[in-house]
């Protein structure tokens, strides 16, 4: 018989430190930014009670400490007796200040983890802390989860807190004076008040794109581009001041001088509260403002819990819109003040400006009015195009252009290229969003319906002839139409829509599925006739008219053939297995013709 | 024609691209060009590409590349390296949820394929946990309540292999819990995602967070988490509009989008569900699937009852302006009549219920303030 009792798990806070150095800190050096934050912090805090108190940190590396212990001193608001049983000793829980948004402006809250990231380099740590004239009280924390506290005799002369780290076996490195002046560098030169390390300045204490009185603007920006050639390595084409107050931000942002890659990871350098959270933060922009890089400074975004990133949420999002909308505003200003920069700049990031128009009114109007387009009348902007031709008619893609650029000219019908990036989008949304802007998209099959179409006794006397042709090419799935159209040098056009295309793919598809995926994708069909491609020739082509004359139907079909296989290849078509051994048969055939042989053209 | 490498880029350069109209385009652009190549591996990896450009936003071309992909694939299998085959594994997903909420594919074909996946899995070696949660989506489609609760058991107990598997499975977990009315149980696993208490540090552009809020939404609702609602529907839509906004607009998000306006119905958000119905005025026409257009359809009409009796003047549709009442009228027809059609080929009236609820829903709350 045994009496059950309760008792608490051993939690061996050692396992802890070394499960969190590995996985939510990417180094030990981060313990000099989480002391540094707990510094700013305490000072923030006492100046909101108490505007003129001092605000400095002191960080006596080894060196000047003498015993191998590192002490960083501050004049914050320090800690009380109970604040301190209730924050060191339940370090863990203040852990979810960066999820719950909570305390966030407190800083009480995140006292405790910050000190916990500590034992990342140290073995023990001792506090030494004093809040107003309330008693001077020592906290001693061991890796392996003992703390104590206790009140002092000896008060402290001022109040704030000292924290003194003991260095872990293995980490004295992480303490020595250069390391640690290095990551104050890294991490807090902004830092509105000086830090020194062993008596030395480590921060400059303004931020770069802050407005000094007295100073000329072109010295501003000397100043600025000196400063983006250092962090960013370039010499940006222009420099944009951001600001959203909800956010609690400041910065500029610097326009990249040269293209750069949409897919390109745009690694920004954020600041919060003025203590660097990250060098490459994504997401902080609109994804299409890809050619700019922005140094910044915020006090109201949450970082993740792991402070080396945005978290993101609804005010990331709203941040993120802002920011866009400025760097916006800098376009239009451009473009109504500068148009030549516009121009300039255009001709390096004219891809993201159009990804840009795909989501946004103004830009839209922006590349409507400024971006050159090729058109099969000479390259110009879609305005310049509608004001001259009306209805904006495009191809979607390039080999598309190409094929029917010059046949749709001899039509009097202007066609842009839509093929490039996304210019067929921007056309069709230019339409969608303005009742004027009319925008066709060329079918292929809606051009042959712009050609002439023969007289009907003329029609009704080549009947026999377009039998023949028809039955030579319906096995290849293709329709023969004979019109009368300009270019006349062009025998033959082959026309395909992309139903027609997707209509191609579901039956041989089809054909060789087993029966249940047959069966599948016949109730996807919706049972109206498939649009086939169109052979279209040429009436108005002298060799044409040669043919449909023919009297002897097996010249009529070979002819026929070399006309389709020759419209494919012009036209950059793909030629499938079938198409390959037409072509091959008809150059054949027509060579024996030529030659004065008789009957290869004559299928057995 | 386009050289074998013109074409290789083309495929790679549509993989690159976001999903919509010109990724789509693009890839058919290959395609056309594939075949008369001669290259199988080429015309595989063009198939592939385009399954993944069509994937829930255009079921029926998707569907005709899978098939594609399936066959030649059965034919040679050891000719595909490990990703194409993990591919082909992993677009049986969005095949099955195709086929599944299109009432014209009968159970016998749904049911045949879901087996050619099994045994796919099972001859690998593969972890089984995807097959179970397909069949879990497969019945909760066909309306079969034992089924769901059976391969609702299996893939929460079977071993998962994809990174964000974890928040998926949560969120189709809170959406199971939900749907047989375990609205705690739900709640318990889906709150601490809203409250930011388990979350994924590595946030993908559209973290599957979203979804989860959207199934999170009823179970706050009817159990008087009215916060907790509110918080759940912004961060859903706030995640869902811009998606919309695209064009992308696939089955899943329709389907979130009709959860949304479900919400504004049984919040009295009927103003706010009218801007929603007003802002994606074309998604109806553009709906992926039959189930997809019957579910936004029924939760527009629920919308624009309550907005009519509550005296709302006209919507603006695609082809004008209408006024409240007939249009929901309209629309609730619409869903209706869908509704039959799966009724009838599921052989119970799971899915005409499920409509009936959602087009005679009263209010919950009066007026839940969502800032």
């Amino acid at each position: 018989m045994t009496e059950s009792s309760f008792s608490s798990f051993q939690v061996d806070l050692r396992g802890i430190v070394d499960l969190l150095s590995h996985h939510l800190y990417a180094s030990p050096r981060v313990y000099v930014r989480e002391l540094l934050q707990n510094a700013v912090d305490a000072i923030t805090a006492r100046r909101a009670v108490e505007p003129d108190a001092p605000a400095w940190v002191r960080i006596e590396p080894p060196a000047q400490t003498g015993d191998g212990t590192l002490r960083v001193h501050d004049c914050g608001i320090g800690l009380t007796e109970p604040q301190v049983h209730e924050l060191l000793a339940t370090i863990g829980r203040s852990s979810k200040r960066d999820d719950l948004g909570f305390a966030r402006h407190e800083f009480l809250g995140q006292f405790g983890i910050g000190l916990l990231s500590c034992f990342l380099v140290a073995d023990e740590i001792r506090v030494e802390t004093r809040s107003g004239d309330s008693p001077t009280i020592h906290w001693i924390g061991y890796a392996d989860g003992r703390y104590s506290v206790e009140r002092t005799d000896t008060a402290r002369a001022e109040p704030g807190t000292t924290v003194t780290l003991i260095p872990r076996r293995g980490a004295q490195r992480w303490l020595a004076g250069h390391t640690v002046t290095e990551l104050v560098r890294h991490y807090g030169s902004l830092l509105p008040f000086e830090v020194s390390v062993g008596g030395a300045t480590a921060t400059d204490g303004s931020l770069p794109w802050r407005i000094r009185p007295g100073e000329p603007d072109t010295a501003r920006r000397t100043r600025l581009v000196d400063h983006a050639r250092e962090i960013f390595g370039f010499t940006p084409f222009d420099i944009v001041d951001l600001r959203v107050p909800e956010a609690g931000l400041t910065g500029v942002a610097f326009v990249a001088p040269s293209a750069v890659s949409p897919a390109a990871k745009a690694a920004h350098r954020v600041y919060l509260k003025r203590m660097l959270l990250a060098e490459n933060t994504d997401g902080l922009l609109p994804d299409w403002a890809f050619f700019a890089r922005c140094v910044v400074d915020t006090s109201e975004l949450r970082p993740t819990a792991s402070r080396e990133a945005l978290y993101q949420d609804e005010l990331l999002d709203s941040t993120k819109q802002a920011l866009g909308d400025q760097l916006r505003g800098w376009l239009i200003r451009l473009a109504t003040g500068n148009p030549d920069r516009l121009l300039a700049f255009l001709n390096v990031h004219h891809l993201g400006i159009k990804t840009l128009a795909l989501h946004d009114d103004e830009m839209l109007r922006l590349v409507e009015q400024w971006c050159p387009m090729e058109t099969n009348t000479g390259t110009m902007t879609l305005a310049e195009f509608r004001d001259q031709h009306g209805v904006i008619r495009y191809c979607v893609s390039d080999d598309e252009f190409r094929q029917l650029a010059g046949v749709a000219a001899a039509q009097n019908l202007a066609v842009v290229n839509g093929g490039y990036a996304c210019d067929a989008q921007i056309i069709e949304r230019l339409a969608e969003l303005d009742v004027r802007i009319v925008a066709e998209r060329l079918e292929p099959s809606a051009l042959a319906t712009r050609f002439d179409w023969l007289d009907p006794d003329a029609e009704l006397a080549l009947h026999a002839f377009l039998n023949t042709a028809q039955a030579a090419l319906d096995r290849l799935g293709c329709e023969v139409t004979l019109r009368a159209y300009e270019p006349a040098g062009i025998p033959a056009l082959y026309l395909i829509d992309r139903a027609a295309a997707l209509g191609e793919q579901r039956r041989r598809t089809r054909e060789q599925a087993d029966d249940l995926w047959a069966g599948i994708l016949d109730a996807y069909d919706t049972g109206a006739a498939d649009s086939r491609p169109q052979l279209v020739l040429n009436h108005r082509n002298p060799l044409v008219r040669r043919i449909v004359a023919l009297p002897d139907p097996g010249l009529v079909r070979l002819s026929v053939e070399a006309l389709y296989g020759q419209a494919l290849l012009i036209g950059h078509h793909p030629l499938r297995p079938a198409d390959t051994a037409l072509l091959n048969r008809s150059f054949l055939g027509l060579l024996d013709q030529a030659v004065g042989g008789k009957g290869a053209h004559e299928e057995p | 024609m386009k050289s074998r490498d013109d074409v290789w880029e083309m495929i790679e350069e549509s993989r690159r691209m976001p999903h919509g109209p010109s990724r789509i385009a693009l890839v058919e652009e290959a395609l056309r060009h594939v075949d008369g190549l001669g290259d199988t591996d080429l015309a595989f990896a063009g198939r592939l590409a385009a399954v993944s450009a069509y994937g829930l936003i255009r079921p029926a071309e998707m569907l005709t590349a899978f098939s594609w992909c399936l066959t030649e694939f059965n034919r040679d299998p050891d000719r595909r390296s490990a990703w194409e085959a993990g591919s082909v594994r992993f677009y049986f997903n969005h095949a099955l949820i195709a086929m599944a909420g299109s009432p014209e594919i009968p159970l016998d074909r749904i049911h045949a394929v879901l087996d050619d996946m099994d045994a796919l899995y099972h001859r690998g070696g593969h972890r089984m946990h995807c097959v179970y949660r397909i069949r879990w989506n497969v019945a909760s489609s066909t309306g079969d309540l034992d089924a769901m609760e059976h391969w609702y058991r299996r893939w929460v107990t079977a071993e998962c292999d994809t990174e964000h598997g974890c928040f998926m499975n949560a969120a189709l977990s809170v959406a199971h819990l939900s749907d047989f009315r375990r609205d705690e149980e739900a709640v318990a696993i889906g709150l601490p995602v809203l409250t930011g208490e388990v979350h994924c540090d590595r946030h993908t552009p559209r973290c599957l967070s979203s979804g989860m809020f959207t199934e999170l939404m009823l179970p706050c609702l009817r159990t008087g988490r009215w916060a907790e609602a509110a918080r759940a529907h912004r961060e859903a839509y706030r995640q869902l509009a811009p998606i919309h906004q695209e064009g992308r607009g696939d089955i899943a998000d329709l389907d979130d989008l009709a959860a949304n306006l479900h919400f504004c119905g049984l919040t009295g958000n009927e103003r706010r569900g009218v801007e929603i119905i007003e802002r994606h005025a074309d998604s109806l026409s553009h709906a992926p699937t039959p189930m997809s257009e019957m579910e936004y359809a029924a939760a527009a009409a629920l919308v624009l009852r309550r907005a009519a009796h509550l005296g709302h003047p006209e919507v603006r549709t695609e082809s004008g302006t209408l006024d409240a009442a007939t249009m929901g009228r309209r629309l609730a027809e619409r869903a209706t009549a869908i509704a039959a059609r799966f009724d009838a080929r599921n052989g119970n009236t799971h899915i005409s219920d499920q409509v009936t609820a959602v087009l005679t829903a009263e209010p919950l709350i009066d007026h839940l303030v969502l800032s």
